[in-house]
């Protein structure tokens, strides 16, 4: 057999097989004595709609079956304007729920929900869904529960043996008969907690909870008659955690510790809120026969990311944990934790006080560029059930600080906080001390519509702390003008990043500041100043003080000291000549001082002779003076007499004064003390040197020291002459000292030339005057080739010419 | 009450269901004539899946290749990695005998409560495509589709 003719052989197999199974959407039980009725289903398909019970909704052409559109009252049907609840845990032995705490932990989270949902806002959601016998209040009130250990009808071991919708409807119509208080009518809800592993289908087997549903709610009736007044609410809530049916089909949650608890809480709550805008299954639906809770199954908003975030806190303190989905809400268009008649349409949450806060680690910081603020901010959601979205926190940094402006702190399920550490940096420092650096941390948030919430706005505050730096200063310095002066200053600061920079103002002219860069400076230089004494301002600014350390040191500049040193004319001098003192002045005996006028000095007493003159580049300053001076020694000196910037200083030296005569009595003297050690015959030459001498230093021959009578003043070159002559012999032939007697001829010599040279001085006969310089130069040339008789000769003759 | 006994739907559905996932390569045709042979195939595509209610949906996919994917909260441990070509053709066959071209897209049964899911069986064939979604079992030949869909998939329920 070929494969084609195979499938079609098992195709038509299949077929018949399938058409041996009758199926049946439903099977009606007259609710009549002990036996309910159970409860209608709408339904609805193009062209094979009808009425099963007595409730029939009108089809929807056009429609989705996934579209999301509003709820609408289809019957208009009937809401249960309140809810008194009464719990089934029908537990036969050997049952238990799949509660890893057990059973009474989980019997007893489901009695919490039903205590604590009255007046939650997850129950104000039905509030706005009105029926034609009222509008369902923000009221639901837990009543009692009970333990039904009664056997199961079915095993529920497999989908042949399930346990039915029948089956249930049996046991609510039984227990709300053997219980008082238990009512028939729209204000009394039933829930039958079924077991772990329990297999639970609809009467047909077709739609279980393995494969079909978590939960379902719907209603039965009593005596007969499907109307409000004679049905009874109630709600089969399979365990959601139990492994072969609801497990992996019907979600997870563990917010308390009871993952099976708190995962079939949400469908506890869904069938609730279901059966309070569509208790008889002919009210509040959208277009595809969804209700308030099947349009949100299992939207828990925020707590969507994990399985352990709470999103409904109720209860006394908001302490039971629970998380359960959003419902539907036709005022917000989907779904939603709450309902208001105002505003977005949900409670949106209103943080306030503690639930933002802005703080920062730094009381204080020194505020220098790079300081480092450590923030922390964080928004709580204060909401019981109301998600936080989009928190936006945007930071607007104090002055001179910046850093990152807006986070992102996401979205929050109810009574979550985000927190956030961020780093804010100084850039615009150094920033005074004292100053209150303010940040400020604006929080911007909508609720679950997405609408904008009012910003909350926080701050957190430092204060710039910031010691002053201070000054080390030595003590008072003095120092010469023109002369360098050098010396340190430091300044401290506790603030280690502080920055100080060192000046100095009110310094000396010459001197200058260094600003060493790390916290030290140095002064140097070369004082150019005037003396005096200078009082210098050094400061030390670290930049965040209103005015900057400062000290003061007093700097006295003193004048400058200098030498001065003679060094003009020095020896024999002939009175009458005209002779150069000089003097060198330096300062510190080192430096050439130039411009500077020195006072030069010849002789002493009365007879004192002064010139003054200025110093050039070498520091020197000289000036000629006419001798006129006693003969005999005398003191020469340069003095100077200090000014504002030099102190004064003099050099001195010594002079001997001389003339003609003086010579011719110089010799004199000298031939006279020769004569104690002269041999007779020296002694007698000498006595004739002695005798011409004196003839020649006749007073009457003599008009001054250095020029003779022009009458008779011939006398003397000739007494000279002679006296030299014997001189000579006594060089030739004595044994008196040669260089003694050279000397004696030398002064005579030079007296005569003194003689001659001042009778040319006096002359005004040019001609003459001529002659006698030739004469001069005559006697020049005997005196050096030792003809100094000679020489002498020619001297008078000079002399002799001009007188 | 009349009950739907699964023990009585299980073995045809299964025996169907393994002669449609048996693969063309290891028929008698052999690999030699598997492309003269794909030409003469339909090319269907199906998806199936649970929608609507308050159980987690999903959704089967069944490309015109065979090959099988799923999302959501798929029943069964084990999906087959492909269904033969001749598997596909087969279930097109199946689903025109059982007039799934011909039911409404939507259809909800009487009984069946707002919190039951849906099931839908999508079948894209000569460029159309239909969906047809259906809450409770007042279809039976839309549930004999969705249960061999499902076998041969390898998305059996539990």
């Amino acid at each position: 057999m070929n494969r084609k003719l195979l499938l079609s052989v098992l195709a038509f197999a299949a077929l018949v097989a399938f058409s041996s199974v009758s199926i049946s959407g439903a099977a009606t039980r007259k609710a009549a004595g002990g036996e309910p009725g159970m409860g209608p289903a709408h339904w609805y398909a193009p062209g094979a709609f009808g009425t099963w019970g007595n409730v029939r909704a009108a089809p929807r052409a056009g429609k989705s079956a996934l579209a999301v559109d509003p709820l609408t009252n289809t019957g208009p049907g009937e809401v249960m304007p309140t809810t008194r609840t009464h719990l089934i845990f029908w537990l036969p032995s050997g049952f238990h729920y799949s509660s890893s705490v057990g059973d009474g932990n989980y019997e007893s989270q489901m009695i919490k929900y039903f205590q604590d949902v009255g007046g939650s806002q997850i129950l104000n959601t039905t509030t706005q869904y009105t029926g034609t016998n009222g509008t369902p209040a923000d009221t639901s009130t837990f009543i009692d529960s009970i333990v039904d250990t009664t056997a199961f009808p079915h095993t529920g071991a497999d989908v042949a043996h399930a346990v039915t919708q029948g089956d249930l409807n049996q046991e609510v119509f039984n227990q709300i008969g053997a219980h008082s208080g238990w009512n028939l009518g729209l204000s009394d809800m039933y829930f039958v907690f079924l077991p772990n592993g329990l297999v639970d289908c609809n009467n047909a087997l077709t739609s279980c909870n393995t494969n079909a549903y978590c939960a379902y709610h719907t209603y039965g009736y009593s005596g007969g008659t499907d109307d409000a007044a004679h049905d009874f609410i109630w709600a089969d809530i399979p365990d959601n955690r139990s492994p072969g049916t609801t497990l992996g089909g019907c979600g997870r949650s563990n917010v308390t510790g009871d993952e099976s608890a708190d995962t079939t809480l949400s469908s506890v709550e869904h069938e609730h809120l279901e059966a309070v805008s569509d208790p008889r299954l002919n009210a509040w639906m959208d277009s595809t026969g969804a209700e308030n809770g099947d349009k949100c199954n299992r939207e828990m908003g925020v707590a969507d990311s994990s399985a352990t975030i709470a999103n409904n806190y109720l209860g006394g303190g908001a302490a039971d944990l629970f998380r359960i989905q959003r419902e539907w809400s036709n005022a917000v268009s989907g779904c939603a934790a709450s309902y208001t008649t105002t505003g977005s349409g949900v409670e949106s949450p209103v943080p306030s006080g503690g639930d933002a806060t802005a703080s920062v680690v730094e009381p204080t910081i020194p505020g220098n560029n790079g300081d480092q603020l450590h923030y922390s901010i964080s928004f709580h959601n204060p909401s019981n059930q109301d998600d936080v979205y989009s928190v936006v926190a945007t930071v607007g940094y104090a002055g001179g600080v910046s850093g990152t402006t807006t986070f992102n702190l996401g979205d929050l399920a109810p009574h979550q906080t985000a927190t956030r550490s961020f780093t804010g940096t100084v850039s615009g420092g150094p920033l005074a001390a004292g100053t209150v650096l303010t940040t400020s941390v604006t929080f911007a948030f909508a609720d679950s519509t997405g609408t904008a919430q009012p910003a909350l706005s926080r701050s957190a505050t430092s204060t710039v702390s910031n010691a002053p730096p201070a000054l080390s200063l030595p003590g008072a310095q003095t120092q010469d003008f023109n002369d360098p002066l050098t010396f340190g200053i430091s300044a401290t600061d506790a603030d280690a990043g502080d920055a100080v920079s060192l000046s100095a103002s009110g310094l000396p002219a010459g001197l200058s500041f260094t600003d060493n860069g790390d916290r030290t400076g140095t002064v140097s230089g070369t004082i150019t100043a005037a003396p005096g004494p200078y009082f210098v301002t050094f400061s030390a600014n670290d930049h965040h003080q209103l005015a900057p350390t400062s000290g003061t040191v007093l700097i006295v500049v003193t004048r400058e000291e200098t030498t001065t040193v003679y060094n003009g004319v020095t020896g024999d001098v002939l009175d009458g000549s005209t002779v150069t003192l000089s003097g060198l002045l330096r300062e510190d005996g080192v430096t050439p001082l130039a411009g500077k006028s020195l006072t030069l000095t010849l002789g002493s007493g009365g007879s004192t002779q002064t010139c003054s003159a200025t110093t050039d580049a070498s520091g020197v300053a000289s000036c000629a003076i006419l001798v006129n001076q006693p003969v005999g020694p005398h003191p020469v000196s340069a003095a100077f007499a200090g000014d504002t910037l030099y102190l004064p200083s003099s050099g001195a030296d010594s002079v001997v004064v001389y003339t003609a005569k003086s010579l011719k009595q110089d010799t004199l003297a000298q031939a006279i003390a020769l004569l104690p050690g002269a041999t007779k015959q020296e002694a007698d030459r000498l006595r004739d040197v002695i005798k011409k001498l004196n003839d020649s230093l006749d007073p009457s021959l003599w008009v001054d020291g250095n020029h003779v009578s022009r009458k008779h003043g011939d006398k003397v070159f000739s007494s000279e002459k002679d006296a030299v002559g014997k001189l000579v012999d006594l060089i030739r032939k004595g044994s008196l000292p040669d260089a003694t007697l050279q000397g004696m001829i030398d002064k005579l010599v030079h007296a005569d030339r003194i003689l001659a040279e001042g009778a040319i001085a006096g002359s005004s006969d040019a001609h003459k005057t001529a002659e006698a310089q030739e004469e001069l130069v005559r006697a020049a040339d005997d005196a050096l080739h030792g003809r100094f008789g000679d020489a002498i000769e020619h001297y008078r003759n000079a002399w002799k010419k001009v007188s | 009450m009349t009950r739907i006994d699964p023990r009585r739907i299980a073995p045809a559905v299964l025996v169907l269901a393994l002669a449609l996932a048996l693969p063309l390569s290891v028929s008698a045709a052999g690999r030699a004539g598997a492309a003269a042979t794909q030409s003469r195939h339909t090319g269907a595509a199906f998806a199936f899946g649970r929608v609507g209610g308050n159980i987690a949906p999903f959704t089967v996919t069944i490309a015109r290749n065979g090959t099988v994917s799923s999302a959501g909260a798929t029943p069964g441990s084990s999906l087959a990695p492909r269904v033969s070509l001749d598997g596909l053709d087969g279930l097109l066959r199946l689903a025109r005998a059982e007039g799934f071209f011909s039911l409404p897209h939507v259809v909800v049964c009487r009984g069946s409560l707002p919190d039951f899911a849906g099931q839908f069986v999508t079948i894209t064939t000569g460029g159309t495509t239909r969906k047809v979604t259906v809450r409770g079992g007042c279809r039976p030949g839309f549930t004999e589709l969705y249960a061999v869909v499902s076998a041969v998939a390898g998305a059996v329920q539990a």
